[in-house]
């Protein structure tokens, strides 16, 4: 049962103006005039809500009108003490979901510092591989040249690895002849191979055929990378010689004096050649070797043999 | 003593370089030192060069009637003749000569040529 707070002076007032007795407002309410007496009397009685609801009738006023305005401050209070409360609340949630907030951060930083730490000793334990690219730095206009690649990890890792090469200039790239010289790989300007690291290490040879019309001082640049899953997902830069320069000798002749020595062959066997079959066609570089001189031949666009000037020269070495 | 146990190692250390530029070697030496027919043994260690030289100075007068394996070519004005073996494996191999006249023991003048491949330093030794 809800209860009211009635102002008994009002009430006074009102039924003095009226010229009604207490009697006659404890009739109407249903109390005894002892009742209406001290309600009267006390500044802020609480009655019933249906008792101050028929003393209001019975005074012929509005219920609002008997009612203490301090209600309204009481409401006011209330109201604070409900917004404190609910402030109270909300500042106990917002502190509640601040501390789930840290707490979740702290893990989040927690989780993400092991699984760095994990994938840093994962990457640091990882063999790291190393591509040279070894050509020769020059060539002459529709002399073919090898290009071979050396891989070598840091580890004695098996795994299969990618090499991505690109020749920026006039010339393509094909396969190294093997046993089936009709399976040649055709590579344009882009050779490709996958293979595999044996103990960490493997070697891509591949050759390079210049443009006929190719002119003297023109470049041909090289550039690389090799992917390995196990290795290295991030592509490694092949390093090494990147460029060959269109000249008037041969790509194993290095000091270009048309005189092809024992340590020029030798040198070419060593640098471009793998272990087993697979291997360069060195017959034409033999023959001009054996020869010990070697020209240019307009009509057949190459270089040949040229003994006539060979007993002039010294030791072929 | 410590101090013989540090010299030791110190030296070990020094001489390990060697040890390890030593490991690829081509030697050869005459097998029969007279007549006509003439045999050089080819020693080749581990890791094998991807190919080598066999130089044979002949003696004036003395033609190189036939070899097995076939020579390469012909060196220098005639005077020798020379053979380029490529991807020999490691292990002993043979050369057979048959000259055109005995040839004396203290005339044979041979060498071999490769390349090191690590160092790539070109070596040049004389068969004994």
């Amino acid at each position: 049962m809800s209860s009211v707070n009635i102002n008994g002076s009002a009430i006074r007032e009102f039924r003095e103006q009226k010229e009604l007795t207490q009697l006659y407002l404890a009739t109407v309410v249903g109390v005894t005039t002892d009742t209406i007496s001290r309600w009267e009397n006390k500044r802020y009685p609480s009655i019933k809500f249906e008792n101050a609801q028929r003393l209001a009738e019975a005074l012929g006023v509005e219920l609002e009108a008997i009612l203490e305005h301090a209600d309204s401050d009481q409401v006011e209070a209330d109201a604070i003490r409900t917004g404190q409360q609910e402030r109270r609340t909300e500042k106990g949630k917002t502190l509640f979901i601040s501390q789930k907030g840290v707490f979740a951060g702290a893990l989040f930083v927690i989780l993400m510092v092991l699984f760095g730490g994990y994938y840093w000793m994962k990457i640091s334990r990882q063999p790291t591989v190393a591509a040279t690219r070894i050509l020769p730095p020059h060539t002459a206009p529709n002399l073919s040249f090898p290009v071979i690649i050396r891989l070598k990890a840091s580890t004695s890792v098996d795994t299969p690895i990618l090499l991505r090469e690109t020749i920026t200039g006039r010339a393509t790239a094909t396969a190294i002849k093997t046993i089936m010289p009709s399976t040649m790989q055709e590579y344009g300007k882009n050779p490709r191979w996958i293979g595999r690291l044996v103990q960490g290490e493997a070697a891509f040879l591949y050759m390079v055929h210049p443009d006929q019309g190719m002119q003297l001082g023109e470049l041909l640049s090289f550039a690389g990378d090799c992917v390995s899953g196990k290795v290295n997902k991030k592509g490694t830069r092949i390093v090494g010689l990147q460029s060959v320069r269109i000249e008037m000798a041969h790509w194993a002749d290095t000091d270009k004096d048309f005189t092809l020595t024992d340590n020029e062959i030798l040198d070419a066997y060593e640098h471009y050649s793998l272990p087993g079959n697979i291997d360069v066609d060195f017959s034409d570089l033999e023959s001009l070797w054996l020869a010990g001189k070697y020209r240019w031949d307009e009509h057949k666009q190459t270089f040949v043999p040229d003994p006539g000037s060979r007993q002039s020269q010294g030791d072929n070495q | 003593m410590i101090r013989r146990i540090f010299f030791l190692v110190f030296i070990g250390l020094l001489l390990t370089p060697l040890v390890l530029h030593a490991k690829t070697d081509v030697s050869g030496s005459y097998m029969h030192g007279g007549g006509q027919h003439v045999t050089i043994k080819i020693k080749v260690s581990e890791p094998p060069p991807m190919a080598f030289i066999v130089l044979q100075h002949l003696p004036q007068g003395i033609e190189l009637l036939s070899a097995n394996p076939r020579p390469s070519g012909k060196g220098q004005g005639a005077s020798s003749v020379k053979w380029l073996f490529k991807h020999a494996g490691p292990g002993n191999h043979i050369l057979k000569m048959h000259f055109s006249k005995p040839v004396n023991p203290k005339q044979l003048r041979g060498e071999i040529r490769f390349r090191h491949p690590e160092s790539g330093v070109m070596i040049t030794t004389k068969i004994r």
